[in-house]
């Protein structure tokens, strides 16, 4: 593994990982690690290849009913019925901490289909979405 | 074995599901018996009695000087659409049984009572002579008491039948 | 005096001021004039209870809140796991529309109280405000003007006195059974409710995402603390003054209370005009005060669950989805209502239903305080402990207790 982030050694993907959240530099909130990919190391070693974060993935790591309800609610959702996980390369954490730090800014993700649904066909459309309160 | 592993979430959702309903099911259907019907009734007194009480402790206190028209008003327009739902949700209820219909015979003259009190209630307030209403407001106040204690001594009749 | 710790003092102030308007809502209202008129005082008990629960959990919320910066939606879904915490979230959201519902409806009443326009009419009207407000305006500066509206309630303290209340009686009752005309199942059945309406679980989600969004930190834990354990006293004394002005006036008649224009009467007939418009005007508000906090703890549960943006110091382009779940749950809020159904009975069973799902909501609040990773040396001590467990013990108690006694009380009747 080429670098680490800081936080907790051991890190433990179940109690340090999953179900946290993502936020980038300045603290805007990526999403949810709602499941790692792992991959196979040089040595043979399973190492965390990187953090995916939806609705779909969750639903499918959760299993059961309710993984099997939240999964297909996400691709029902999905434009395309197709929803695809958000990939983040472990090698941009830059901290595990009560929330999983990354190094890249929030803009350079794409933004989820949901939200870009919504962004340009609802709150978007209302006078003064541009805006924070007042 | 491993449809139900796969499915033992939802399928516990669903015989959850079937029971809550069956038991709903059971209870609107089941042929009410007399003792049913007394248990409505005394519901129904006991709601119908608070409507007419809340209605007379406000009308003295409009008589006191202490409330103002628009409260008034809506404290009468509650009472009546109260009273006039319990009596058509009473009017609704299987009748199972002769004892039941004399229950529901002394009832719904209670009720009817009631309704025309409150309706006289609403016709006082509207006087526009201060003196007139006054003494009209009188009147209907000692009218919802005395409705009032009739319902109360039904609901306490019928409830000495039922534990009887 | 110097200006920073004048306006710490006035921080202070205000914000114990707002908890005492913000402690009493249509839950408190409906759920302590129906006990006062059908039980006296006998349930009194069960106020004080729900209150130290309130507060020892409250501060809980505060320290994780102001040491670790996360608010308890996304401490569920860590501590409980995702699967646990879905169960959680979808149950906390329906139980928060109903009190959202709840609390529309109780806007509209008291608007229909002060014009006679019938509060159907009223509803829409309110539902749009209330959107218009959560979409544009800065929360803090509200939520003073409501809370510090909220302590018109105080009127019915007043009226306590006013009314010549029998203090011996009230004190006699203290710890009698139920009377003739009761049982101990409807007694149980008020007890959940009334327990419920002082630890209902969008006070929680909404006090801890605010603390995020206001960027508490160490030094806000006094200002927090003093908040907790002097406005939520002082709110639950508003609640008993509730009851045992309900007590006075609706015991003695046998009357039930199953409308809102019941539960203010008691003032009118204690105070007069005034004492009527003032207690009208607190019920205004602090029921508006929490149908913002219910309208936007939907929006916080549903977002802090899948980890997207939420709040309202950034633009609403920018979390469309937290700002989405809002404006559908206020749409939804506003069409029960329209239904016709009864704002109070809807109350009812808000309060009922929040009691099932309270267990999910203070555990993890319970584990997290114990957790050095996140607490660091603010981790709770004995005591606190002592009291978290116990407290946890007579929610899941409740908890278990609530739909049963529903069901076999059928909802009290």
């Amino acid at each position: 593994m080429t670098t680490t982030p800081d936080g907790p050694d051991p890190l433990r993907i179940d109690f340090h990982l999953l179900d946290r959240q993502i936020v980038d530099p300045a603290g805007a909130k990526i999403g949810k690690v709602d499941d790692v990919e792992l991959e196979v190391g040089d040595q043979g070693e399973l190492r965390i290849a990187a953090l995916l974060v939806g609705q779909h993935v969750l639903g499918e790591r959760l299993k059961g009913a309710v993984g099997r309800w939240l999964a297909a609610v996400a691709t029902r959702l999905h434009p395309e019925g197709r929803p695809q996980p958000l990939r983040i390369p472990f090698e941009h954490v830059t901290k595990v901490d009560s929330e999983v730090i990354v190094g890249l800014r929030k803009e350079l993700f794409e933004t989820p289909p949901l939200e870009k649904w919504l962004r340009d066909n609802l709150i978007g459309r209302i006078p003064g979405a541009g805006h924070a309160s007042e | 074995m491993t449809w139900w592993r796969a499915h033992k979430g939802a399928t516990i959702t669903a015989a959850v599901a079937i029971v809550v309903l069956a038991v709903v099911a059971v209870f609107a259907l089941m042929p009410s018996d007399t003792d049913d019907y007394r248990n409505t009734a005394v519901k129904t007194a006991q709601d119908t009695q608070s409507e007419v009480r809340t209605v007379s402790l406000a009308l003295q206190a409009d008589l006191a000087g202490k409330t103002y028209d628009p409260y008034l008003s809506t404290v009468l327009w509650q009472a009546r659409y109260n009273v006039s739902t319990s009596a058509s949700d009473l009017a609704g209820e299987e009748v199972p049984d002769p004892t039941a219909a004399a229950v529901q015979k002394r009832l719904s003259g209670l009720l009817d009572e009631a309704i025309t009190s409150i309706g006289a209630a609403d016709a006082a307030t509207g006087i526009e002579d201060d003196n007139a209403r006054h003494q009209a407001i009188e009147g209907v106040v000692h009218r919802l008491d005395e409705v009032g204690s009739r319902l109360q001594k039904f609901t306490e009749a019928t409830r000495a039948e039922l534990n009887s | 005096m110097s200006g920073g710790a004048g306006k710490k003092v006035l921080g202070v102030t205000l914000g114990v001021l707002t908890a005492i308007g913000g402690f009493v809502d249509i839950g408190d209202l409906v759920a302590n004039s129906q006990a006062g008129a059908r039980f006296g005082t006998r349930l009194l008990w069960v106020v004080v209870l729900g209150v130290i629960g309130i507060c020892v959990f409250a501060e809980m919320a505060g320290r994780v809140v102001a040491v670790s910066h996360r608010p308890v939606f996304d401490l569920i879904r860590e501590r409980l796991g995702a699967r646990m915490a879905m169960v959680t979230l979808v149950g906390s959201y329906l139980v928060t529309l109903l009190t959202l519902g709840a609390e529309l409806g109780g806007v509209a009443i008291a608007l229909h109280l002060a014009t006679s326009v019938n509060y159907l009419l009223w509803v829409p009207v309110v539902a749009f405000v209330l959107w218009v407000v959560l979409w544009r305006v800065k929360f803090d500066t509200l939520e003073q003007v409501f809370g510090l509206m909220g302590l018109a309630l105080i009127v019915f303290v007043v009226a306590a006195f006013a009314l010549n209340t029998d203090w011996s009686k009230v004190g006699g009752e203290l710890t009698a059974a139920p009377p003739d005309t009761e049982n101990w199942m409807t007694y149980g059945y008020f007890a959940v409710a009334l327990f419920a309406s002082a630890l209902t679980p969008y006070e929680v989600f909404f006090f801890s995402s605010g603390g995020v969004e206001e960027r508490w930190n160490r030094s806000d834990l006094v200002t927090s603390r003093v908040n907790v354990f002097v406005g939520f006293p002082l709110g639950g004394l508003l609640a008993i003054a509730i009851m045992v002005c309900s007590s006075v006036v609706f015991e003695p008649a046998m009357v039930n209370v199953s409308n809102v224009s019941q539960a203010v009467l008691p003032v009118a007939i204690g105070l007069g005009k005034i004492g009527l418009a003032v207690v009208i005007l607190g019920v205004f508000a602090v029921t508006f005060g929490a149908a913002m906090e219910t309208g936007l703890s939907a929006g916080y549960t549903v977002a802090q669950y899948f980890g997207w943006q939420w709040g309202k110091s950034v633009a609403p382009k920018r979390d469309a989805r937290f700002h989405t779940v809002i404006l559908v749950s206020i749409v939804i809020g506003a069409v029960m209502l329209l239904t016709t159904l009864d704002p109070v009975q809807i109350t009812e069973y808000s309060l009922i239903f929040s009691a099932v799902v309270l267990p999910l909501t203070y555990l993890p609040i319970l584990l997290v305080a114990n957790d050095r990773e996140y607490l660091g040396d603010q981790v709770n001590g004995k005591i606190r402990n002592a009291l978290g467990v116990l407290f946890l013990i007579i929610i899941l108690i409740a908890a278990i207790a609530a739909i049963p006694l529903l069901i076999i009380t059928g909802a009290g009747k």
